[in-house]
């Protein structure tokens, strides 16, 4: 679906092959800085990371600005909040805990006077039940590999939404800006397999899917961040910062969600 | 009581205006092309030596009601040779005149005195009137004469761009032109995103672009008409035209088929792109399918002296298909049926019924598993009087009911398929008017038109309407049933115009414009995609509003071998439409929560100078615009310039005859750059650099500038046979014009970020040829 706004440049490109692309200077104005807060918590025993940076002129050279001395806490609603340690410049570290699935989160983060809150409900796990490749031929500029689909039951009772994550050789593959979100709208009780259409593993890669059970308001702000940063073709018309559910004007996101992953070497996987 | 107050009104005004101390006759009958009988629109009719004229309507009709007296009766047309005949008037008379199109022989000699001098006259008020005989040798992309195209190198009309469909007239939305083949509504006037109309040229006699004064028989859309007639085919002979282009080629025949009584026109036009594709080194590439056509029909019938019957239909499709990836189709069908009747020789009618169907579908997976779909379709019966009352009165008046049907999506699974079907109800609305307007010569230099139009809309079951609060939470769902009507909105619109003649050259003209729209296209990108999705105005999405004011002064000059004019306009707009961040458009039935409402305001100055006459024609046009909008939930609330806002537009458009064998043209088109929003800051999520924005459109695309220079070489000229080749250049000076601008991480260093801009065209040259069989 995402392929959609796309329609009009690959119409373009198939036919007349004569586009062209090039790098230009431009002037862009500076902003006041915003605080961007990422957060997210699991359900694993793996210890639970905040991001706390600010924004930054666009062609800056540095990449990132980050934000010390904020106060990060996570609380069950109604409970006691459980203080975030710095142990990086921007980076917020709770160890010795674990989430549990069917419950709202809150996480609040105090910096200079003004309190960023943000709640998550974190959803229980829906495993993969299997993998399945196929080989892709390539169409023009689409390249050749081998395209996954990631199984899963969708459970028929409730309002599900997921995210795909995938890592190559142990790195994020996130290049041309595609994030894979899926709400189950259509797809609501059945068995499926979710899947990027155009992204492409090569026999020898050592391949992770992550399946993330996500909730609406995590969902919503991929889909609205996939808008600004999937910039391979025509970008959106009214590009627009994506929908937080922080309070207080923070941009970024509170995400608890449960997952499941899986990891297979490709070239072993299909000679099965 | 509105409509009581309408009459007693114009009664009086009649009343207080006519005069009627002789003995009066009618002089009428129909104005056609003597060598294919077809009908010729916008003839005037004048009186030697007196002040009387009349204008025939797009039938071909005119009606004068002047005293008894001996007269030399002079009918002009533009192309035409000039007709003048003498008239003993001593009882009401029916003349029909036949004209004869102007040969090459007399076009170097330059007929004083003998032309046309409408632009300062006539009532109308920024409209543009197009045929295909005056663009044949315009250059347009890859050598396919387009009207439509070519009438947005005029002043106050903005093209959406490359790659784009639609245009934009005087600051308003894409959906605010009204667009009609004969009389039919199309929702989507574009092939292959807008590079090509879907009105083929040679299925069409006449375009006319109204965006000042829009008469009270047009409603529904706020900025704009563009109502375009078909050919209705040759009465005399058969003829077989066609066209052989690089990308595309068209085959029209046409014929009697009852000499002097009845004829047909069918004309068919398909482009070749997926030739290209066959060459192509992979499989599914040569599988995958590109292309569009159009097929336009028409017929008519001679019943009798006083009757006369149409049939027209129209049939066009674009089809994009990569097999295995995704395919979508999208496409329109319209059927006319009009019936032109003449009481007597002053009052006519034309009471039509009108068929019209847009529909796009998508093949998200390019199998033929999943389908997704949406149509809106129109049934409309119209009835249409003109009483040509006196010389001085031209009265109009009628009634229209549209039934509109809008799927807005639905999803079709084959069975087996792993995704379920899901339909969005259908949304189902009546949109019925009435309206009487007087076109009155006032005095020998002041005519007046003024008119109202009662336009209504009610939204009918079955249904689901929906109630939401002031954030889009749905407050409350409602099951209507069949043919209940659930919420009635809309109300008068008076049209008024005048034109003030300051002398035989020159005249000052006003109008305003107060118009409801009803339905409206709701489109998130920045290219119009066939998934843009078509909305009626329910209890929370209200009809915009458009208010226009506009006055110019028109000018004639050398014996009216030049026209120009200055037309300075202000538009009001209300209930505009734009949508909550994130906004999911498609598929979804309660689609209005993600609407945000507004109000927009456009004001601009157009200045027009024309050279009709001798070997070099042409015009030379400059608009100075502005066009903003404000929204309360966008851009925190602070005005901001809408997408289409250009500051400076310019056209030269020049067409030269080196010789009666060779015509040569060339078009330069210069605009600043669109409002554009643009990132302001980053930071980082995920790995990923993302944008900051902080300011809607504000910033602007790059200037757009582009030259195109088109030969015609005329190479057989005969009585039963014509060939011409056409060779073109499409930006000729292969200027990189900016189609849009990206911000990403630069693929090397990916903590470099980088601006780019990508542009569709560098130079294209194209060659086509033309024949025909006379």
């Amino acid at each position: 679906m995402n392929l959609l706004k796309h329609i009009p440049i690959l119409i373009f490109c198939l036919v007349f092959f004569d586009s062209c692309e090039k790098v230009i200077e431009l002037d862009l104005a500076g902003s006041k800085e915003a605080i961007v807060i990422e957060a997210t918590i699991t359900n694993t025993k793996l210890p639970f990371t905040v991001l706390v940076s600010k924004t930054l002129p666009y062609f800056d050279s540095i990449t990132s600005n980050p934000v010390s001395g904020a106060k990060v806490s996570v609380r069950l609603e109604g409970g006691k909040p459980r203080y975030f340690r710095e142990t990086a410049p921007g980076v917020y570290n709770l160890e010795n805990v674990h989430a549990l699935a069917g419950y709202w989160y809150i996480i609040d983060v105090e910096y200079e006077g003004v309190t960023y809150s943000a709640r998550s409900f974190m959803n229980e796990v829906v495993p993969i039940l299997e993998l399945s490749f196929s080989y892709f031929d390539g169409l023009g500029f689409f390249e050749n590999g081998y395209l996954v689909l990631c199984y899963m039951q969708d459970p028929g009772d409730q309002e599900n939404y997921y995210r795909l994550k995938y890592y190559v050789n142990g790195i994020q593959k996130n290049d041309h800006g595609k994030i894979s979100v899926y709400s189950d709208k259509l797809i609501n009780g059945k068995e499926i397999g979710l899947g990027q259409r155009t992204l492409v593993f090569q026999e020898t890669d050592t391949l992770t899917i992550e399946l993330q059970s996500i909730d609406k308001a995590a969902y919503d702000y991929f889909s609205t961040l996939e808008n600004i940063t999937n910039t391979e073709w025509q970008p959106t018309a009214s590009p627009a910062n994506p929908i937080s559910n922080f309070s207080n004007g923070a941009l970024g996101y509170f995400s608890a969600y449960s997952f499941d992953r899986k990891t297979v070497v490709i070239k072993d996987y299909i000679n099965k | 009581m509105f409509g009581c107050r309408i009459v007693i009104v114009f009664s009086l005004l009649l009343i207080s205006f006519g005069t009627f101390s002789q003995q009066k006759f009618t002089l009428s009958g129909t104005i056609s092309d003597v060598s294919s009988g077809e009908d010729l629109a916008g003839a005037i009719i004048s009186i030697q030596n007196t002040k009387y004229s009349a204008v025939c309507n797009s039938y071909g009709f005119y009606s004068i009601t002047i005293p008894e007296n001996d007269y030399s009766v002079k009918v002009q047309l533009l192309s035409y040779e000039n007709q003048i005949i003498p008239i003993k008037l001593h009882s009401s008379q029916i003349i029909n005149f036949k004209m004869k199109p102007i040969s090459y022989e007399l076009e170097n000699v330059e007929v004083k005195g003998e032309r046309a001098d409408r632009n300062v006259t006539s009532i109308d008020m920024g409209s543009v009137k197009m045929n295909p005989k005056q663009i044949e040798s315009i250059p347009v992309f890859f050598g396919e004469h387009d009207l439509i195209k070519t009438m947005q190198l005029l002043p106050g009309i903005k093209q959406a761009g490359e790659g784009n469909t639609g245009f934009y007239v005087r600051g308003g939305g894409i959906d605010q032109n009204l667009i009609l083949l004969d009389e039919a509504p199309v929702y989507n006037a574009s092939h292959l995103l807008g590079f090509f109309s879907v009105f083929n040229s040679e299925a069409i006699r006449d375009a006319t672009l109204l965006k000042g004064l829009i008469p009270v028989e047009y409603g529904g859309r706020a900025s704009s008409v563009l109502d375009i007639r078909m050919k209705e085919g040759n009465l005399k002979k058969y003829q077989t035209t066609g066209n052989v282009g690089l990308i595309s080629s068209n085959l029209s025949f046409e014929g009697p088929i009852k000499e002097d009584v009845s004829s047909f026109m069918v004309s068919a036009r398909r482009t070749y792109a997926d030739m290209f594709l066959k060459l192509a080194p992979d499989k599914d590439m040569r599988d995958s399918k590109l292309y569009f056509y159009d097929l336009n029909l028409k017929t008519n019938f001679k019943l009798n002296e006083s009757n006369r019957l149409f049939i027209s239909g129209y049939l066009g499709r674009d089809k994009f298909w990569m097999h295995n990836q995704f395919g979508f189709d999208w496409g329109s069908k319209t059927a006319t049926v009009r019936l032109n009747h003449t009481f007597n020789e002053k009052l006519f009618s034309n009471s039509s019924l009108i068929f019209s169907n847009y529909s796009y579908q998508i093949d998200i997976s390019g199998d033929n598993d999943v389908l997704m779909g949406s149509r809106i379709q129109d049934f409309n019966l119209k009835q249409d009087y003109t009483w040509y009352l006196n010389v001085r009165n031209t009265l109009k008046f009628g009634a229209d009911i549209i039934d509109h049907k809008i799927v807005p999506g639905e999803v079709d699974a084959a069975p087996g398929s792993l995704y379920s079907s899901l339909a969005v109800r259908p949304r189902r609305a009546l949109e019925s008017s009435l309206y009487i307007s007087n076109s009155q010569q006032i005095s020998e230099r002041l005519h007046l038109y003024y008119g109202a139009r009662l336009a209504l809309f009610t939204n009918v079951g079955p249904g689901n309407f929906y109630q939401f609060d002031a954030d889009g939470n749905l407050i409350q769902t409602t099951s209507y049933e069949h043919f209940k009507m659930v919420k009635t909105q809309g109300g008068p619109e008076p049209r008024l115009a005048l034109n003030y003649q300051i002398n035989a050259q020159s005249s000052v003209k006003a109008s305003y414009n107060h118009i409801y729209q009803f339905i409206h296209l709701l489109s998130n990108s920045t290219s119009s995609t066939p998934s843009d999705v078509w909305l009626p105005s329910s209890d929370h999405v209200k009809p915009q509003i458009s208010d226009q004011w506009s006055v110019g002064y028109f000018r004639n000059s050398k014996e009216n071998l030049f026209e120009s004019s200055v037309e300075v306009y202000y538009k009001n707009l209300q209930n505009q439409i734009d949508y909550r961040n994130g906004a999911d458009l498609v598929f979804n039935s309660t689609v209005e929560s993600e609407l945000v409402f507004g109000r927009g305001w456009a004001y601009g100055a157009e200045f027009l100078l024309r050279k009709n006459y001798g070997r070099l024609t042409g015009w030379l046009g400059y608009t100075w615009s502005k066009t903003m909008r404000q929204f309360d939930l966008i851009n925190n609330g602070n005005p901001f310039p809408a997408r289409q806002d250009c500051r400076h537009d310019i056209s030269i458009v020049g067409m030269y005859d080196l010789s009666r064998k060779l015509k040569i043209a060339a078009t330069w088109v210069f605009n600043t750059g669109n409002a554009v929003t643009f990132p302001n800051g980053k930071y980082e999520i995920d790995g990923l650099t993302v944008g900051y924005y902080t300011q809607r459109n504000g910033y602007r695309m790059p200037d757009y500038h582009r030259l195109d220079i088109g030969l015609t070489w005329i190479r057989k000229q005969s009585a039963s046979y014509e060939s011409s080749w056409n060779f073109s250049v499409y930006n000729a000076y292969s200027r990189e014009n900016a189609y849009y601008i990206t911000f990403r991480q630069n693929k090397e260093n990916p903590h470099k970020t980088e601006a780019v801009q990508v542009s569709l065209f560098k130079i294209i040259p194209s060659v086509s040829y033309k024949f025909k069989f006379k």
